[in-house]
């Protein structure tokens, strides 16, 4: 009887408590081991669609960039003081006036209100443009950009308007335009155009 | 030797001889020694199956000694606990309870009364008990005890159909002559005698017994007539004998086989695949087989389920270590893209002044061109239209937009001043994405413009501010 009941036991064990034992200690472990693996490959299957896609640099843009004397970055330059500042007003006017005059746009006058440089003024035909040490501008990633307007005063017919205008693009500091006047009165006719020059400020 | 024997079981045949232990071959392995009158079996028989046979070795026990009890009744059909009690109390009224061994077996048969006939056996106690100490004492298992008559008839079986009602004539090991007589399923009577080596002799002592044999029957039973006597275990007989016993005794000769043991075996392993066959053993070493039998089942079955969990266990780790790799992989590749898009983020910052100047550059390329292109525009009046004053500026948005201001004059001079107005309006309206307002002002009067002397009689003429947007 005793030996019975032990085989029952053995039984029950083999096939009840064994099958039981082995979901308990390998298939739920496994199974959760699993999900947290499968947990994983959809938390980085969700951040690689986060990931932002970034166009890498065109071979122009690369060419650019590696130019620490690129011309580009005279265009809107970081100004970290006020001789900065004065440096870049007085390559704005002299080229803007160097690069109207190459166009055959006389620049007769600038009026102009920036921080603390305020300007109303006829300028000569000719400038000059002698080197005063000032250096070149640079620019950077960093900084606030702003923008400051400058009227500048044209002679001539109306063309010589749109002759400023096409103009505009190859004066190295950046100048937008954003306005145009013109008024005729019987005693002249006064024209000029309104252009944004953009700069950063630290 | 001994492993080979291990892995077959051995027959121990015990009949008028003595016991002798036969291979699975029928070669006879070893005669056991027959025990003095002071001295037990088990002490002769244990160390000589010791040295013969590997511990385990099954043994079936093939009972033809004359102490041996037989017999065969009709019956309906009857569960194995019917059996056993039947025989019980047939061979208790005959012999006394409790001094033998019995056991039963029901064959279906369609010539018997109820369908079924009972075979009956029983074995004195003592002596099966000996040899059963014997051989378990020896390491041996026994698994069947058998009458000798009973493994002839399942043997036949397989030699094709019989005859209902036949002689059959065995000789087998150790020289013994059975002759059996079968009704159906039915084991009418039985006599063993020793045959002679002389094969006239034999014949001559066959003959006798036979003839003794059906005399005997005709006197208990006239209903049964004997056709056949069918010979097992002789090649042959002489031509004489066949034709006095066909003439004689009217018996047709059938030799069945020129071998009995091969015969015996299968009648042996037809039996022990019964599931109720006919087993002298004592319900406790039925048992005990049965119980080995279900350890081995329990044993195989959990070495498979063993095996199932490690093969489930094995594919289980093999899906962790392929996710983990894919995890692994993901692990890395996502390692790759953060690091190459912190990288880019680095070009990006780099790149930003340039990408700053070239929008700067391309919005002042297009605030250049708009602003020239609506300055093309108002500064193109109709004849008779007098500009004084035009004034564009750049619209507050995102979008690029101008607001313009014209201010003039029209003047009549081949038509009314209003229509040369009229043709502005209507040629600016014409220019895409330019919107006009209302005019808010346009006055018509006569007057002399100052500086304007040469022309005194200038009349009717118009004044307007017109005012729009150009997109």
């Amino acid at each position: 009887m005793t030996s019975r009941i032990g085989e029952r036991l053995l039984l029950a064990g083999l096939f009840g408590l064994l099958p039981i034992l082995f979901t308990v200690a390998v298939v739920l472990p496994s199974r959760h081991r699993m999900e947290a693996r499968k947990a994983r490959m959809a938390a980085i299957a969700q951040r690689l669609r986060e990931l932002p896609v970034i166009q890498p640099l065109s071979p122009r843009e690369r060419q650019l960039l590696a130019d620490p004397q690129g011309s580009w970055r005279g265009r809107i330059p970081l100004l970290k003081g006020d001789a900065e500042r004065f440096a870049h007003y007085h390559r704005v006017v002299s080229g803007l006036q160097g690069e109207w005059k190459r166009a055959g746009v006389p620049l007769l006058g600038v009026r102009s209100s920036w921080s603390a440089l305020d300007g109303s003024y006829s300028l000569p035909g000719d400038l000059g443009n002698p080197d005063l040490g000032l250096g070149a501008a640079g620019t950077a990633a960093a900084g606030q950009v702003q923008g400051w307007v400058l009227d500048a005063r044209v002679g001539g017919k109306p063309d010589r308007l749109f002759l400023a205008l096409a103009a505009l693009g190859r004066v190295e500091p950046l100048l937008e335009p954003v306005g145009l006047r013109w008024a005729s009165r019987p005693e002249q006719t006064r024209q000029s155009l309104l252009l944004r020059n953009l700069i950063l400020a630290p | 030797m001994a492993q080979l024997l291990g892995k077959t079981p051995v027959t121990l045949l015990i009949d008028d001889q003595g016991a002798g232990l036969h291979l699975e071959s029928g070669e006879l392995l070893r005669r056991l020694p027959e025990p003095g009158p002071d001295q037990p079996l088990r002490a002769l028989w244990i160390p000589l199956l010791r040295e013969l046979l590997p511990p385990g070795t099954e043994v079936q026990l093939l009972l033809a000694q004359p102490a041996l009890l037989i017999q065969c009744q009709e019956a309906p059909f009857l569960s194995p606990r019917e059996q056993r009690d039947v025989a019980a109390r047939v061979f208790a009224a005959e012999s006394g309870a409790g001094n033998l061994e019995t056991a039963a077996a029901l064959d279906p048969d369609p010539l018997a009364e109820g369908g079924h006939l009972l075979w009956l056996a029983a074995q004195p106690r003592a002596e099966l008990a000996e040899w059963l100490a014997a051989l378990q004492g020896a390491g041996l298992a026994p698994v069947l005890a058998i009458p000798f008559q009973r493994a002839l008839l399942q043997g036949m079986d397989s030699l094709g159909e019989p005859s209902p009602d036949r002689i059959v004539l065995t000789v087998g090991p150790g020289a013994v002559g059975h002759l059996c007589c079968f009704h159906g399923r039915s084991l009418a009577l039985q006599r063993s005698f020793t045959f002679p080596e002389d094969l006239g002799e034999a014949e001559e002592l066959v003959y006798e017994e036979v003839s003794r044999l059906l005399q005997f029957i005709k006197q208990r039973n006239r209903e049964l007539a004997f056709r056949t006597l069918e010979v097992l275990g002789l090649p042959g007989l002489s031509p004489a004998f066949c034709a006095r016993v066909q003439g004689s005794l009217r018996l047709e000769l059938r030799f069945l086989a020129p071998a009995l043991w091969p015969v015996l075996l299968e009648g042996i392993r037809r039996e022990r695949g019964r599931k109720a066959g006919l087993n002298l053993l004592p319900r406790e070493f039925q048992e005990a087989g049965r119980r080995r039998a279900f350890k081995g089942v329990v044993w195989l079955a959990s070495g498979i389920l063993l095996l199932l969990f490690l093969g489930a266990g094995a594919f289980l780790f093999s899906q962790e270590l392929v996710l983990q790799r894919e995890v692994d992989r993901a692990e890395l590749l996502l390692a790759q893209r953060e690091a190459r898009t912190a990288e880019e983020a680095r070009v990006v910052e780099a790149r930003i002044p340039l990408l700053r100047v070239r929008l700067a550059e391309r919005h002042q390329g297009q605030a250049a061109a708009a602003l020239a292109a609506l300055g093309t525009a108002l500064f193109e009046p109709p004849p008779g239209i007098q500009l004084e004053q035009v004034e564009i500026t750049q619209a507050p948005g995102e979008a690029l937009a101008h607001r313009f201001t014209v201010t003039g004059l029209a003047f009549t001079e081949r038509s009314f001043s209003v229509g040369p107005l009229a043709q502005y309006l209507l040629a600016l309206g014409r220019r895409p994405g330019l919107v006009l307002e209302p005019v808010a002002e346009a006055s018509i009067s006569d007057r002399v413009l100052s500086g304007h002397e040469a022309h005194p009689d200038q009349l009717a003429i118009t004044r307007f501010t017109l005012k729009g947007m150009a997109k």
